[in-house]
């Protein structure tokens, strides 16, 4: 005997009543009956299974490989487009005024800071 | 029409549970229901009744763990081992005895079991007839039950009660 109707029967679906009542005067089973109900716990009972009530139907992996090539370039543009301008900038200021120094050379009134040719020298 | 998004949501939790013992691992099952969605919003929905819509779902799926298996069996994962309480053995026992199915007899087993899906509903989602998937449900009980005799002998050492998983 199949017992079938076991089955049918826990999950509430439509079941021969007449195979059901001889699948019960057995002790096989009524035997079959309970552990099916317990294999059912068995199998319900996993702490891995709840979804996290926060887990909303995210955007797919690939959206987020996406927004961060967004951004990546975005920071790439941005770069470049903020060193054209401090560029742009650093031109203009040549024009109007002169570099800073960078070498101060004083020079004492009287004393001959040019090079000399000494005798000898040619 | 239905709305793609409301009918994910409201059928979220149920693939996501059967995705979760189907393919074995949660963060997995996680990624999949997610890829359940986007096939969603990328196919028409198919106006027809609400039976017929989970079957639809369940369908897609089904289709996406199988995908995922066959990528493990190119390029399986070796997860170190951990330590793990004795509820979680039972989880590894009870997803190393699915695994062990036929992958048909599996996920009928888990259509019904986990996400409550009728016989016909069942059926159109795995191209069966409801007569086989009956037979399939009971034959994957009693591999199950054969494989999973010491957690259901502790398991009937407690009360035990009827756990409707209504398809309602």
């Amino acid at each position: 005997m199949s017992h079938e109707s076991i089955s049918a029967f826990i999950d509430n679906e439509p079941f021969d009543p007449r195979a059901l009542a001889d699948a019960l005067a057995t002790s096989d089973g009524r035997e079959l009956l309970i552990d099916l109900i317990a294999l059912r716990h068995v199998v319900a009972a996993d702490p891995a299974v709840e979804l996290p009530a926060s887990h909303r139907p995210a955007a797919p992996r690939w959206r987020g490989l996406a927004i961060a090539a967004t951004i990546a370039g975005l920071a790439l543009g941005g770069g470049y487009f903020a060193g054209h301008r401090v560029g742009e900038k650093t031109a203009v200021e040549s024009i109007d005024a002169p570099p800073a120094p960078t070498r101060v050379i004083e020079l004492t009134p009287g004393v001959n800071w040019t090079p000399t040719q000494t005798q000898g020298e040619r | 029409m239905a709305d793609a998004e409301a009918l994910f949501v409201e059928h979220r939790s149920r693939l996501y549970r059967y995705l979760c013992r189907a393919v074995g691992h949660a963060e997995t099952a996680r990624d999949l229901t997610q890829d359940v969605f986007v096939r969603v919003t990328r196919t028409p929905v198919p106006a027809t009744n609400d039976g017929e819509l989970r079957a639809w779902l369940f369908s897609i799926a089904r289709n996406l763990a199988l995908d995922h298996h066959r990528r493990q069996q190119r390029a399986p994962e070796h997860a170190a081992p951990e330590s793990r309480s004795a509820s979680q053995d039972v989880v590894v026992e009870v997803n190393q005895a699915l695994a062990a199915l036929p992958a048909v007899d599996r996920d009928v087993f888990l259509m019904r079991e986990v996400a409550g899906l009728s016989y016909d509903e069942i059926a159109s989602a795995c191209s069966l007839t409801p007569d086989a998937v009956r037979s399939r449900i009971h034959r994957a009980r009693l591999q199950l039950r054969a494989s999973l005799s010491a957690p259901i002998a502790a398991r009937r050492a407690m009360p035990l009660r009827q756990i409707h998983t209504s398809h309602e």
